[in-house]
């Protein structure tokens, strides 16, 4: 069964943070999440742009604060 | 440049992998790895594998532990996976220290830096060329020679502030001109242009690593270029996130650092263990004949042929070359004394398994016969069943499975960098035919009826020597190198060595040993220290070379003679156990010394001077250079 994009995403946060996948969900945002700093939000946006072969704008980057948002914009992108 | 997979591979290495790594298994655990990255190379097969070695850091043996300073001018953390992969790869496990984002300067200047307390074995200076000196990558800029002399100025400064308060090696990287050169073609054209004072400042670098011990530098510009600058950099996560260079190839820096320090650490390889058909020719000599097999002036011939010069090369710079082949020996024989293109000849190999058995046992015998660890020995091979065998049977064996196209076959060999040299010593050059006297020497011992008998009839001759500046460029490297018959294995690097040779309190002796079969050079370091009455033998070790001809013997009873002209009444000295060093754990009991303490990781031994018998053995010639 073909992964979904929520789950990529969800599974490449998890692995950069260290973290549960059942802790993520779509609310899951840079706010909300202590380690989910700059420096780990340039590996994840790095992590995601090498799985899924894209590569990001910087004003992308910047709004892909949020799972939601981190997978409406790759959603856009496709 | 990384290539992905499904991850049906994944599923079948991963558990492969992780178990290896919980037994502890760094072979194991490294094949595996290995075999992963080979697969998928992807930063996230990366942070799998550095997920899982971390959690099972405390478990592994055959693994040295080195603490590793990253000072850079970018954000360097996001390499660090790469590192510690590529480290571990090599038997080294990290313990990084990064200080802040562009803190080199102050790190290096201030005496209290964190750097300082950090202690690091190595020190990396990753600095790119643009922070190190932006006016000389500023397009508007006026370019002159003063930002060439200002430029080395600094790294200079920085690396002896460094030096003079840690014997720690350095890295440094040198400086990449931009893609993109402020006068375009007319850029060559000028004197004064970036790219020529780069590579002015790249000249001064390798001139100022030359002339100092301990400095080394990681050759950037020329990396560059290999892989293309268009690929290297990210310009977009540059501006954005002071990470200049590209995700794809945090790898392929990564390994370039850990090239250089696998050296320094006594992890270049030794040997190499060669196939035969399709591998040094075209075609099966035993179906062929010796006039058909494909090695001359056409293709493929002459891909066959240039492979052969390389490995001419690797032997002329001190690589041991062996045979690992499946053929009949006289088929073999009859091809190199008959066919004129053969760039190599049968004497060019140190030892030679040509017949029908396994070729693990075939490796296994060489290392026997040369007296050269596994891990040491490279295998490579055009037969992916018989690279298999070799990786199953002994995973400490770097297997290299050749490709379809012998034209690739010298880029296969040297793409892992794994004969690579820092200081061409002299000993280097003569290495090949050493270990060919060793494997004469093993069949001379095999008819000595009785050791005695063996040991005259081998016509030895020891010089000892103080270490000097034309010998510590050997001394360090044996220190570095040497893994079996070294009674402490404390590694010393040129600059540590310096530092000592200034300090009366200490004694640093080498020898040398000739013997019939040839000069085997300086195989031996003893260093001691003077306190009170007592000489403490902090050093003891002996080439693999030479072990088993009593010379530690000998080399006890000097170090007693020096004991009594500095009238000292102790020698102690002491065994830390490392998982290879078996062969000298009785050295000072079998001298006759006492043991005085005994923990699990190592005992302590002492002896009275005055009362112990301390002859040379007869069977050794003498020459003592320390006292003449």
């Amino acid at each position: 069964m073909p992964e979904s994009l929520q789950d990529i995403v969800k599974q490449t946060l998890a692995d950069i943070l260290s973290m549960d996948t059942s802790n993520i969900d779509d609310e899951t945002s840079m706010d909300s999440v202590d380690g989910w700093d700059s420096a780990n939000h340039i590996s994840l946006i790095l992590a995601l742009e090498e799985e899924l072969n894209l590569a990001f704008d910087i004003s992308e980057i910047e709004e892909m604060i949020s799972v939601y948002d981190i997978v409406s914009i790759i959603e856009q992108k496709s | 440049m990384t290539n992905k997979s499904n991850s049906i591979a994944d599923d079948q290495l991963r558990p492969e992998f992780s178990s290896a790594c919980e037994s502890g298994d760094y072979w194991k655990s490294k094949a595996a790895a290995d075999a992963i990255l080979k697969q998928n190379s992807s930063g996230a097969s990366i942070r799998y594998l550095v997920g899982t070695i971390k959690q099972n850091a405390a478990n592994f043996e055959n693994i040295k532990n080195i603490r590793l300073a990253l000072l850079s001018s970018y954000s360097i953390e996001f390499i660090r996976d790469a590192l510690y992969l590529s480290f571990f790869r090599n038997g080294l496990l990290l313990d990084i220290y990064q200080p802040g984002f562009n803190q080199f300067r102050q790190e290096i200047l201030d005496p209290d830096s964190s750097l300082y307390a950090f202690n690091p074995d190595i020190l990396i200076l990753s600095v790119e060329g643009a922070h190190l000196c932006p006016l000389l990558y500023q397009h508007s800029s006026v370019k002159n020679s003063d930002l060439l002399e200002d430029t080395i100025k600094e790294v200079h400064q920085l690396i002896t502030t460094f030096r003079e308060r840690s014997t720690s090696a350095i890295i440094v990287q040198n400086l990449s001109p931009q893609i993109y050169p402020g006068l375009g073609v007319g850029d060559s054209n000028s004197l004064y242009s970036t790219r020529q004072l780069v590579h002015q400042i790249n000249h001064q670098l390798t001139q100022l690593a030359s002339e100092n011990r301990g400095i080394y530098i990681l050759d950037y510009d020329a990396l560059v270029a290999k892989y293309g600058g268009l690929n290297w950099r990210d310009e977009r996560m540059n501006f954005y996130a002071q990470v200049p260079i590209n995700k794809n190839v945090f790898i392929l820096l990564a390994k370039e650092f850990a090239k250089i320090v696998r050296i320094l650490f006594g992890g270049a390889k030794k040997c190499l263990v060669v196939d035969l058909d399709n591998t040094l020719w075209g075609g099966i000599l035993g179906e062929d004949g010796p006039d058909n097999i494909q090695i001359g002036p056409v293709y493929p011939g002459n891909a066959f042929k240039a492979f052969q010069e390389a490995l001419l090369s690797l032997k002329s710079r001190g690589v041991i070359l062996a045979i690992a082949s499946k053929n009949n020996l006289s088929d073999v024989k009859e091809a190199f004394t008959t066919n004129t293109h053969m760039a190599l000849k049968l004497d060019d190999f140190s030892d030679k398994q040509i017949h029908w058995q396994e070729k693990s046992l075939s490796l296994m015998e060489i290392a026997t016969n040369l007296n050269i660890g596994l891990e040491h020995m490279v295998f490579v091979d055009d037969n992916p069943v018989e690279c298999e065998q070799i990786k199953q049977s002994l995973p400490m064996v770097e297997v290299i499975n050749f490709p379809k196209q012998p034209e690739n076959y010298a880029a296969c060999l040297f793409e892992e960098g794994f004969f690579d040299t820092l200081q061409e010593s002299r000993e280097d050059m003569q290495r090949a035919s050493l270990y060919k006297q060793r494997s004469d020497a093993e069949a001379f011992r095999k008819q000595a009826s009785n050791m005695k008998d063996f040991y005259r009839g081998l016509q030895m001759e020891i010089q000892f020597a103080k270490v000097d500046d034309k010998s510590v460029t050997r001394t360090a490297q044996l220190t570095q190198k040497t893994n079996q018959f070294n009674a402490t294995t404390q590694r010393y690097s040129e600059a540590n060595l310096e530092v000592m040779m200034a300090d009366d309190n200490w004694c640093l002796y080498n020898l040398s040993v000739k013997d019939k079969f040839g000069d085997n050079g300086i195989v031996g370091v003893l260093f001691a220290q003077i306190k009170d009455d007592i000489f403490i033998i902090d050093t003891f070790l002996l080439s693999c070379r030479v072990i088993g001809r009593t010379v530690e013997r000998a080399m006890l009873a000097f170090l007693c003679t020096q004991a009594r002209l500095n009238r000292l009444s102790f020698l102690v000295g002491k065994i830390h156990f490392t998982p290879k060093n078996m062969p000298v754990r009785d050295v000072y009991k079998d001298f006759g010394f006492e043991e005085i303490h005994s923990t699990p990781e190592e005992t302590q031994w002492r002896l009275e001077v005055n009362k112990a018998k301390t002859d040379f053995p007869d069977w050794f010639q003498i020459n003592d250079k320390v006292n003449s």
